[in-house]
């Protein structure tokens, strides 16, 4: 009960300090929104290729931005000692952990459903009206995913002087399964039709690695945080 | 190690490397609960070190250390439950008012809501920061930031009060205030273990002052006991 109340307390701690700030927000909303353009120019004019590329490029914007937003909440903690007084708290590990992921998950859950209209919009992409929840749930899954193994590579860095290269570096060999299939749950929601069948595997094989990851990462981060 | 009446700090020939450098070498050290042990030491002796350690943030290299019976670091969970550390920066969230960091500290604590002898307003109040809870650490100054872990120290109580540098930054107001609350947690039966270079201190009457030299522990020759004596 107390592990709970201690995760319960360190998101608010997260999501407070990012209202204040804001300093997550603006680099994630610009840098996902400057990927977006940025892809579509190099993409060039064709209609249909823009469409098809829609859903790979969303994703791609909310990986880059997952490895900001998490790096971004254990810089905070490292200001003024304060992490190192976090860790001195009798609160198991994996509490912590789950605290900082919850605060990250909801954050990029809600960085990518303000992209996926935009992407849309952009690149010309449309999904049928049966393929929005499928849409929705890719959108919850997939950044789970992310949020999951960024915090945690985000922990295993924190400390470091290269922190901003490693990051990135570590996190995205391991996030491939959950880039496959997010994107391709999209792909298949977007297509509509018969596809969304299709997309339910997409969305149950997510799943499936979301909680794998979430239970190897919980239950090792006492390695990434003490000595 | 007496199972009855487990000593408040123990370690037995205590080794720490950081990167290359032995910084702690074969530290003995006891401490008997209640008790207040002063450590000196000139700068990169290994004090904070030593410190960290204790607050279990860092492994033994070798050798063995208990807090209150318990062994670290296999047991360090249940010597995270009576220890506090005084960083010396503070350890608050920037981001946060003082008195949010104070909740986040109770709750962390598994302490929210429950009885105790002093709440958030009086612990603030106490450090002369209940003007200013509600404002935003950052905006503190050094002397704020250490007043604000004191109140911390103050509302959670521990049976161990871990203190790293307790003075700096503070003004003459300050430092008596941190005499203060040093002498009552003493008097509450609390074991305060304090790394200081404030040799005016004195008059606290600690139980025993030992400096670290070389990563070596050793009494100083006005201390009352020697390291490995139960201070």
């Amino acid at each position: 009960m107390n592990d709970i109340r201690a995760a319960l307390a360190v998101a608010r701690k997260d999501f407070l300090q990012e209202l204040r700030s804001r300093a997550t927000t603006v680099a994630t909303l610009f840098f996902s929104g400057i990927t977006l353009v940025m892809m579509a120019f190099g993409l060039g004019r064709d209609p249909g290729l823009m469409a098809s590329a829609a859903p790979g490029v969303l994703w791609v914007a909310v990986a880059f931005a997952g490895v900001i937003a998490a790096a971004q909440s254990f810089q905070a903690d490292l200001e003024e000692g304060a992490l190192e007084q976090l860790l001195t708290f009798p609160v198991a590990r994996a509490a912590l952990y789950l605290g900082k992921l919850a605060a990250n998950w909801v954050y990029l859950a809600v960085l990518g459903a303000i992209m996926l209209p935009v992407a849309f919009g952009l690149y010309g992409a449309a999904a049928p009206p049966g393929g929005w929840w499928v849409l929705g749930l890719a959108i919850l899954l997939g950044s789970l995913g992310f949020a999951t193994i960024a915090t945690f590579y985000a922990g295993l860095t924190a400390n470091l002087q290269a922190r901003e290269a490693l990051l990135p570096v570590l996190m995205f060999p391991v996030i491939v399964p959950v880039m496959l299939g997010a994107v391709r749950a999209t792909e298949a929601a977007v297509a509509g039709g018969s596809d969304v069948q299709l997309a339910a595997s997409w969305l149950q094989l997510l799943a499936g690695f979301d909680l794998v990851y979430l239970v190897v990462c919980s239950s090792i981060f006492h390695f990434v945080v003490d000595d | 190690m007496n199972a009855a009446a487990p000593l408040a700090i123990e370690l037995r020939d205590v080794t720490r490397r950081l990167g290359r450098d032995l910084v702690l070498r074969g530290v003995n050290l006891e401490v008997a609960a209640g008790r207040l042990v002063v450590l000196r030491g000139a700068n990169g002796t290994g004090k904070t070190t030593l410190l960290r350690l204790l607050a279990t943030r860092l492994r033994p290299s070798s050798g063995e250390a208990f807090l209150f019976g318990h062994a670290l670091p296999a047991r360090s969970q249940l010597a995270r439950a009576r220890l506090g550390l005084l960083s010396v920066v503070g350890g608050s969230f920037p981001m946060l008012d003082a008195r949010e960091n104070l909740l986040l500290a109770l709750d962390l604590a598994g302490r929210r809501g429950a009885a105790a002898p002093v709440d958030v307003g009086a612990a603030l109040d106490t450090v002369g920061l209940a003007s200013t809870g509600g404002k935003l650490v950052r905006t503190f100054s050094s002397g704020m930031k250490k007043r604000l872990a004191l109140a911390r120290l103050l509302l959670l109580d521990p049976d161990l009060w871990l203190l790293d540098e307790p003075y700096a930054a503070l003004d003459d107001a300050g430092k008596l205030l941190m005499d203060d609350c040093v002498a009552a947690a003493r008097a509450r039966g609390r074991t305060v273990f304090m790394a200081s270079h404030e040799s005016d201190r004195d008059h606290l009457g600690p139980d025993a002052v030992l400096e670290l030299a070389g990563g070596v522990l050793r009494r100083l020759a006005a201390a009352p006991a020697a390291p490995a004596d139960p201070a």
